[in-house]
């Protein structure tokens, strides 16, 4: 009976409890609005250039309306370079909100980028707001105009930074035991280049009567001596041209020596890419002589990527990594112009206000007239030849300019002759004076840069020479293509050759 | 009575959780049947066979060693242990006179190890081409290993196959592979493009563009070069040595 009873109670308790898990879950749907952190400054892209041993100091503002004691800062860095490892453990560098930093060489390398995150974490909540910079690891030299000079027959850098601090002697003072005569030509590639021989970057390479070599661009001192640029070295040592054509995906180098050219075929495959073998010439086979100039395509799909000037022919090539083709009927309107024969020496290959189009100023084989020849770089079925136009160019002494300089963003070419500075424009076939330079110094080289002043506002460099000293002028210019006042005036240099950006 | 059975059911219940509770052994690899096998991984024509022709060596190069990886499923052990390789039957080659065998062991604490096959250039070969077939046989170090084929291995993993000569043959992958870069065959290109680039490994493809790029432009250079100063080039069938 006693039994029965507890069983009784049991079964009572149980049903009860069944009864209260019945109970309808209302649930709970108000959310409680959590204090978040933000950053209210504007994200920049820009890449941040740091010095080994120099302070990294940045302050970004930080918005967060509870108290500030909730926060914790954290700053870390990872290599952020091509061929950085995908697996690799950030290095924190600071824990603080403001970050003051003494870049340490033991974690940054010259050279590299580095991406570096900004983490501020709400200890109450958990969550964490980043911020993210990019970082490069530069030595002095981070972007600004670099200027290839001879320097009594030796060749020498100087560079003018973009904040307008101008340094000399950048080559000799680092490279004192490996002198160069003679300068002829400095580049840099477009591109960051992964050749499998050297570090993923840009290329920089400085070219002399007798030698050239490829150049550190960030310690500015020599990387390689000019037959390790080979496979196999030429025979002959007349280097005349070093430069990377093409576009992203379908970068090409070129090597011009004695005339002929050398290609580097680079890319997403293994091993080692150097130049290679002199190329034959499709039509020409090796009787040929290049000009140590070319232009480039504008995209990965353009129909001829690379194009070059034979000096001895008179034509033009699309380089190819294996051959230079001469164009073919069907891409040509031979009624302008032939590129495979185009009867007129080569002055200056540039880009034009039109992104497609290429411009080739030319004079005539006895040097008195200059011409303009305009192509493309692509054939659509709107457009299934590549010549654009053929105009003789009124313009005084264009002929016999050592250099000129076309406008990207106006139909205007800049050139001088006599001292004075020239503004050519192609489609009215007018120009007009537009400096007037000391008439004891001459033009050694020209140059556009169209967003020298920022995005749009376009800046002229000019080089010139008086025998004793180089200087360079900076004209602003506006993006109709008029030079509205010469900007500053930087002296000190031997007489530049060439000259290159570096960014 | 009902009382005791519901003892012994308890008991047995409690009897059988205990045993529940013991630990299992470790599932440890048995390391009491070793194997061996043609280390296939990456597998080409290479490692997976090949044609070796003497002809486009120089006439001093008497013989030539080509290494066979091989590797053990099994633990390494702390002394050398031999491998045996044996000839097939139907295979015209005759070791130790067309070749030998050396280094058949895996070293002392290792996984790995490679086989040298050496091949001697006999007068006979001259005019012919012989044939061997090697296959991974049991002894008391070890057992034939895996015998499937790798990737893109036509031969399973305990054969290795080759054939050898002093002939000069159009290499069987010519028109598939090198014809794209120099054109059609002949005795004459192909000799001529050995010595130019001081390359001999025609039974190969798989160049890198930068590699195949560089010997097409050394090979138009070489016969432009050539003809400057002999004139064409004739082949053994009369016709013009051509490089496209």
């Amino acid at each position: 009976m006693k039994i029965n009873r507890l069983y009784y109670i049991i079964y009572l308790f149980l049903v009860v409890l069944l009864t209260f898990s019945c109970a309808k879950d209302e649930g709970n749907y108000s959310y409680t609005e959590l204090v978040k952190v933000s950053f209210p400054e504007e994200k920049s892209d820009a890449t941040i250039f740091i010095r080994q041993g120099e302070p990294l100091i940045l302050s970004p503002q930080v918005a967060y309306d509870g108290d500030a004691n909730d926060l914790s800062y954290e700053w870390f860095v990872y290599l952020n370079s091509a061929s950085a490892s995908y697996v690799q453990d950030s290095v924190l560098i600071a824990r603080t909100k403001a970050l003051n930093y003494t870049v340490s060489p033991d974690i940054f390398v010259l050279g590299e980028n580095y991406k570096l995150t900004y983490k501020v974490t709400n200890n109450k909540t958990g969550i964490a707001a980043f911020r993210f910079y990019q970082l490069a690891v530069q030595d002095l030299f981070t972007q600004g105009w670099i200027f290839l000079e001879d320097r009594n027959g030796k060749a020498d850098l100087s560079m003018i930074l973009r904040n307008g601090t101008l340094y000399h002697d950048i080559y000799s003072g680092r490279n004192a035991n490996y002198p160069i005569a003679n300068p002829k030509g400095f580049s840099i590639s477009p591109q960051s280049i992964s050749d499998g021989v050297a570090q993923d970057g840009k290329k920089f390479y400085i070219v002399g009567a007798n030698d050239a070599i490829e150049l550190d661009g960030n310690t500015m001192k020599k990387r390689f001596d000019y037959a390790y640029l080979f496979f196999q070295a030429p025979a002959s040592v007349k280097p005349e041209y070093i430069a990377w054509g093409g576009s992203v995906g379908n970068n090409l180098g070129l090597l011009i020596n004695d005339g002929k050219l050398y290609p580097n075929m680079v890319g997403g495959f293994p091993g080692a890419k150097k130049f290679g073998a002199e190329m034959k010439s499709a039509t020409h086979e090796y009787d040929y002589n290049l000009a140590p100039q070319h232009i480039s395509g504008a995209n990965y799909s353009d129909t001829y990527n690379v194009f070059v000037f034979d000096r001895l022919n008179r034509c033009f090539y699309a380089v190819t990594s294996s051959t230079m083709n001469a164009f073919d009927a069907a891409s040509q309107n031979t009624a302008l112009f032939d590129m495979n024969n185009v009867g007129l020496d080569l002055i200056k290959l540039d880009s034009s206000n039109v992104s497609t189009v290429r411009n080739a100023v030319m004079r005539s084989v006895d040097g008195t007239e200059a011409y303009l020849l305009q192509f493309r770089t692509t054939r659509t079925a709107a457009e299934p030849t590549i010549n654009v136009a053929k105009q003789h160019l009124d313009a005084p002494g264009l002929a016999k300019a050592v250099d000129l300089s076309c406008s990207t963003l106006s139909p205007h070419i800049f050139y001088v002759s006599d001292s004075k500075l020239y503004r050519y424009e192609v489609t009215s076939n007018t120009y007009t004076v537009e400096y007037q330079l000391p008439s004891n110094e001459s033009v050694s080289k020209i140059k556009f840069e169209r967003h020298g002043y920022g995005q749009g506002l376009p800046r002229l460099i000019v080089a010139t020479w008086n025998g004793n000293e180089g200087k360079v002028y900076y004209f602003k210019v506006s993006p109709t293509g008029a030079i509205q006042e010469l900007d500053k005036t930087f002296g000190g240099f031997g007489k530049i050759i060439d000259l290159a950006y570096k960014y | 009575m009902k009382r005791l059975l519901s003892f012994i059911g308890a008991s047995t219940a409690l009897l059988f959780s205990i045993l529940g509770c013991k630990e299992d052994d470790k599932l440890m690899f048995d390391d009491s049947d070793p194997k061996v096998s043609f280390d296939k991984r990456y597998a080409g024509t290479l490692v997976d066979s090949v044609n070796y022709s003497f002809a486009f060596q120089s006439k001093d190069i008497i013989t030539d060693t080509v290494q066979l990886p091989v590797r053990i499923i099994g633990l390494p052990r702390n002394t050398d242990r031999n491998i045996a390789i044996a000839l097939s039957a139907g295979s015209t080659a005759k070791e130790g006179y067309h070749y030998k065998l050396e280094n058949m062991v895996i070293p002392a604490n290792a996984s790995d190890g490679t086989v040298d096959v050496i091949f001697f250039r006999r007068a006979g070969l001259k005019d012919s081409v012989i044939t061997g077939e090697l296959k991974i046989i049991a002894n008391a170090d070890f057992k034939p290993g895996y015998d499937d084929n790798a990737v893109s291995a036509v031969l399973d993993r305990l054969t290795w196959r080759f054939t050898l000569t002093d002939k000069l043959e159009k290499p069987s992958i010519w028109d598939s592979y090198w014809k794209n870069l120099f054109g059609d065959y002949s005795n004459t290109k192909i000799l001529f493009l050995t010595e130019l680039l001081n390359y001999t490994n025609w039974n190969q493809g798989g160049l890198f563009p930068q590699d195949s790029n560089r010997m097409l432009a050394q090979a138009r250079l070489g016969i432009y070069e050539y003809e400057k100063i002999h004139g064409p080039m004739i082949d053994e069938n009369g016709n013009r040595v051509i490089i496209p």
